[in-house]
């Protein structure tokens, strides 16, 4: 059973490998067999080791640490570890990453790229995989910084546009400030307990660290590694623009999987973070600042995938509120479910992008209902789910995250923040919709509705709707949340909070066209739609003044040493060479020299 | 008195002796450098496999002249799996070229070094290691010498072999001296050849160590007693520079681990001074000569001065840091991996045409012109200079961090700049390399001794555990 384990990762790793040496001379068809093949086994199997977890009634298992190298009293090693957390986790990225790519089958056919495109994409799930299965902090980092690769070549799939590249790169530079810090944290773990395994390290932290400042400072760090990946408050910069990615890659790396890593990290080191109270409040309140801010973004954005990102930062800021007050469960509860109606979304905005000729303003869509009515389906079914409406999945996550969270800590500033942006999530996944289907024709669609597009559309759709029923095997995982008593007008109020939404949002559109037509060109609306303007902070910040220093500092003082070092290499190279002269009685000198000199150092 | 578990001990010594033995009868019998070959590679496989078979449980010495145990199992394999390497780049040197020469007593002369290399890697007492030693140095004299891969005397190949020939033939005699006279001192001073421990306080005991040191340092080309190494590596076929860069050195500093193991621990920490100017003139000589070298072999054997400097590092470490051995052990086979590698593909890269040109532009678009042997030069290259998922990176990461439980901060330091200088011309090979091709030149035979080689290279960068598992026993 422990072999089955290898072989999750292993199958998409071993298919990119092959794609990637021999994928330019394979046409499309071998080249998708492969591609879907190796995540189709990997998901198979990966439902097999679930089927025995719980069938073994939820005892964690994994694969023993296989020796790589051990020095200085440092055995060093690859282990895996599968429990309820990572059940969970293996199921989203293998069950959504099988149907991210049949649909990629489909949208990237014709591309010339074609087999670079399933290399990468198979390269990142196996990396996912790995970074999910770890069992030690190695592969973790093994895995974190694989998903960070993947992002950025699939990001820059298109190379040839140069902003492309420039969005990749800001992804990589700015997930990489997080990384830094992530780095940090887990070496401060090791060289603290001289182990590289999760769960002995966190164990160890819990018996040796409670008073200690030293659990603060490493909760902290994990968070800054948290925020990078996850696109939280202040590294979230990277996220919207990160979607000059093909769409498919949008779906998978940039709402499904990879951006919740941050979440999957916290929850996995759980015990550290409730070490240090104040740092487990700060993750409450980056994420729900996070969640709040993203959601006024997504309110006012034209393009349809950058909507779609801000309402992904806010989606997965509501996951940090919920870890931060200490709904861990419902922390990976939402993340689930998330993944499901997120992915449909960018599925169903993949198709529809595509059969506008990669149109993505959605000032120029409306009107799709009556020539695209499965789209339109899938979209009201993701919307709804994304603005928790009653009875779809998005409804139990977002319902359990805000009733454990007040349950936790009663009703503070992030409370009323966190439920505040489910009223604002509310308004823009209506606006979304009626913008796209509703209203005028403006560009005439050509309808792409090939099967490899729709069936995954069909069963993310099921999934967005029922996925809540899924059980999750997080009991022992996390330590169960003591139950508290929520007063009843708190539990009306956060069902009603969507709704009110809706029915505001409705009476928006139906009676005062002018104000939103004043607020839509207002400075606020501009503000939010730059992202509360910390692109422009960053770029004040940041990158200017180091622009600017090392342009002033072209030729200076920093070149200076290594100037120097060159010029004395130079001489000496020079000098020492002239001594090679290939005479035989100046060797001999040297020999007696050398002599000479030891015996005078000795002596 | 030797018994039959003595001789059991002993028969990886025999069969090489058997071996070179063997050899030079097959030679005068039939002139057949085929089947001269056959019998060398044969004799040295057999002698592989029984290995394990011979190596008795318990350390045993043999005579006080040798101890058989983990260690001279270790080093064993090493000196024979080296010398089939050279064997077989002797080989292909043959069979690219017919021009007449006679190449079979060549197999004699490699079996006779690698003999001298495994009483030295068995060594314990002084008579042992003076045996071995000028066993590897007389028959390198031959082998640097031989003519190989040229018409006799007429060819400035062969002029240019015979001047490095009698160079070192000529120099390392002087420093032979020096190695004698530094052990009668120590004879004198305890009244014992064997590895042990000095007694104090006494006049002649450091005089000795410090001549010692001298022909040791000649034997291991540091700076300053490095002169002869590039004009050798030039002149010699480089089947032999490659013999003189791997097996001579690693089989002189197993001696000097043992040496240091067993006996002059506390007098050691007179010497270290003079042991830390050697090994830190050796790591910037080395690099800063081999900055701006046109000449690939030269250009090897400076870098393998700086190696040989970063390998010191391990002696002077080896009284506070318990890795300290295994770093060393451990270095010595990167080393030999990566050296035996470059030799190889300049038997293959640059011998290729009629007239041998090992200028560094003989490289100029390898990596078009034969892409896998491009590869595999990087990758060789990148193990130099040590880069991670390499063998030469673990090695140098053994290195450093004996250094760092030994508390050799400065050099170290120093260690870390000649790293950084090297890999400015290791670069820059690659930079060669990758450049578009000048002129279509062809490539030699022996490419699979380089792919295998550069395969074991990396990975035993990337899962160096079989042969870590097998140091502690040292």
């Amino acid at each position: 059973m422990a072999a089955l384990l290898l072989w999750i990762p292993l199958m998409p790793l071993l298919s990119s490998l092959l794609l990637l040496l021999a994928g330019a001379r394979l046409g499309e068809r071998p080249v998708a067999l492969l591609g879907v093949g190796s995540v189709a086994l990997s998901a198979l199997f990966s439902l097999a080791a679930i089927l025995s977890f719980s069938a073994s009634d939820g005892v964690a298992w994994g694969i023993e640490t296989l020796p790589w190298f051990s020095a200085l009293g440092l055995e060093v090693g690859f282990s895996l570890h599968f429990d309820g957390l990572s059940a969970v986790m293996v199921g989203v990225i293998t069950g959504v990453g099988l149907l991210i790519h049949l649909y990629s089958v489909a949208y990237m056919a014709g591309d010339a790229d074609f087999a670079r495109f399933f290399a990468y994409l198979n390269l990142f799930v196996a990396m996912m995989l790995i970074l999910v299965l770890a069992g030690d902090f190695l592969l973790l980092y093994l895995g974190w910084e694989g998903v960070g690769l993947c992002s950025f070549l699939l990001i820059g799939f298109w190379y040839r546009q140069p902003e492309n590249g420039y969005a990749a790169r800001k992804a990589f530079v700015v997930t990489r400030i997080g990384d830094v810090a992530l780095a940090l944290g887990l070496l401060i773990l090791v060289q603290q307990f001289g182990m590289l395994n999760i769960q002995d390290s966190v164990d160890q932290a819990r018996q040796l660290w409670p008073g200690s400042d030293l659990a603060g400072w490493v909760a902290l760090l994990l968070l800054g590694g948290a925020v990078g990946k996850s696109a939280q408050l202040p590294l979230q910069t990277w996220l919207p623009d990160a979607m000059a990615g093909p769409t498919p890659v949008s779906a998978l790396i940039h709402a499904a999987t990879m951006v919740t890593a941050g979440v999957y990290l916290i929850a996995r080191t759980q015990g550290i973070f409730m070490l240090a109270p104040q740092v487990l409040q700060l993750v409450a309140l980056v994420g729900a600042m996070t969640l709040f801010l993203a959601a006024c973004s997504a309110l006012v954005q034209h393009d349809l995938k950058r909507i779609l990102a801000y309402s992904t930062i806010s989606q997965i800021g509501y996951m940090f509120f919920a870890l931060g007050t200490g709904a861990f469960s419902a922390a990976v509860f939402h993340l689930m479910t998330h993944a499901f109606f997120k992915a449909l979304l960018f599925l169903a905005a993949g198709q529809v992008i595509m059969s506008l000729h990669h149109e993505q303003d959605t000032r120029r869509m409306g009107g799709l209902l009556r020539p695209m009515p499965f789209s339109a389906l899938c979209f009201a079914i993701g919307c709804a789910a994304l603005a928790a409406l009653p009875l779809t999945s998005g409804f139990y996550s977002k319902d359990a995250i805000l009733l454990q969270a007040y349950a936790q800590g009663g009703a503070g500033f992030a409370w009323w923040l966190a439920l505040a942006g489910a009223l604002v999530t509310a308004l823009y996944s209506l606006r979304l919709f009626v913008r796209l289907f509703l209203g005028d024709c403006r560009t005439l669609p050509e309808p792409d509705n090939r099967p490899l597009l729709c069936w995954p559309l069909g069963i993310l759709c099921l999934l967005a709707l029922f996925g809540a029923l899924i059980p999750q095997p997080l009991h022992d995982v996390f330590s169960a949340a003591p139950q508290a008593h929520v007063p009843l007008p708190v539990h009306l109020l956060v069902l009603a909070m969507p709704v009110i939404g809706l029915v505001a949002g409705i009476w928006l559109l139906l009676r005062h066209r002018d104000w939103r037509q004043a607020f839509a060109t207002g400075a606020l609306a501009r503000w939010w739609r730059a992202g509360w303007g910390f692109d422009v902070l960053y770029d004040w910040l940041l990158v200017r003044p180091l622009l600017w220093l090392a342009r002033v500092n072209r030729r200076d003082l920093a070149d200076l040493p290594v100037q120097l070092l060159v010029w004395t290499s130079r001489i000496c190279h020079q000098g020492l060479s002239r001594l090679q002269s290939g005479r035989l009685r100046h060797y001999a000198v040297g020999i007696v020299g050398g002599a000479v000199l030891i015996l005078a150092v000795v002596l | 008195m030797i018994g039959a578990a003595e001789l059991r001990a002993l028969l990886p010594l025999m069969l090489v002796a058997l071996t070179a033995i063997g050899t030079l009868l097959l030679a005068g019998f039939r002139r057949d450098a085929r089947l001269a070959a056959l019998g060398y590679q044969g004799g040295l496989l057999l002698t592989l496999l029984t290995l394990p078979w011979a190596l008795p449980e318990q350390p045993l010495e043999v005579t006080p002249l040798l101890r058989i145990d983990g260690f001279f199992g270790y080093f064993a394999a090493l000196f024979v799996l080296v010398a089939m390497a050279v064997g077989l780049m002797m080989q292909r040197q043959v069979r690219s070229k017919t021009s007449g020469e006679r190449v079979e007593e060549s197999y004699v002369l490699l079996a006779i070094c690698l003999l001298g290399a495994l009483v030295l890697a068995g060594a314990q007492h002084f008579a042992a290691l003076f045996v071995g030693l000028e066993l590897i140095s007389v028959a390198s004299f031959a082998l640097v010498a031989y003519p190989c891969g040229g018409r006799p005397s007429t060819d400035i190949r062969q002029r240019n072999s015979l001047e490095a020939g009698l160079k070192y033939l000529v120099l390392s005699s002087v420093a032979s001296g020096f190695l004698l006279f530094g052990i009668g001192c120590l004879y004198l001073d305890s009244g014992s050849l064997a590895f042990a421990p000095l007694p104090p306080s006494t006049s002649l005991a450091l005089p000795g160590l410090a001549l010692l040191l001298v022909g040791v340092a000649f034997k291991l080309a540091l700076v300053p007693f490095h002169f002869w190494s590039p004009d050798i590596y030039q002149g010699a076929p480089t089947p032999v520079a490659a013999l003189v860069a791997t097996l001579s050195k690693g089989a002189l500093f197993a001696v000097m681990l043992r040496y240091l193991w067993f006996g002059a621990l506390q007098e050691l920490e007179t010497l270290v001074p003079a042991v830390a100017l050697l090994a830190s003139l050796s790591m910037l000589g080395g690099n800063l000569l081999a900055l701006r070298q046109r000449d690939i072999k030269r250009l090897l054997a400076y870098s393998s001065i700086a190696h040989l400097g970063y390998l010191l590092l391990v002696l002077l470490a080896i009284g506070h840091a318990g890795v300290a051995i295994e770093a060393g052990a451990f270095y010595v086979l990167a080393y030999s991996l990566t050296t035996l590698g470059a030799f190889a593909l300049i038997g293959c890269v640059c011998e290729a045409g009629d007239e041998p040109d090992y200028r560094l532009e003989a490289f100029a678009g390898l990596i078009w012109r034969a892409p896998l042997l491009g590869a595999s030069l990087m990758l060789i290259l990148l193990s130099l200079a040590g880069i991670p998922l390499t063998v030469g990176f673990i090695g140098k990461f053994y290195i450093v961090a004996a250094g760092v439980d030994a508390g050799l901060w400065w050099l170290l330091a120093v260690l870390v700049a000649g790293s950084a200088i090297g890999l400015y011309y290791y670069l820059r090979i690659i930079l060669i390399m990758l450049a578009p091709q000048s002129e279509p030149s062809g490539i030699g035979g022996g490419r699979w001794l380089v792919y295998g080689l550069t395969l074991l290279l990396v990975l035993l960068g990337v899962y160096p555990l079989p042969v870590l598992q097998w140091l502690p026993v040292l």
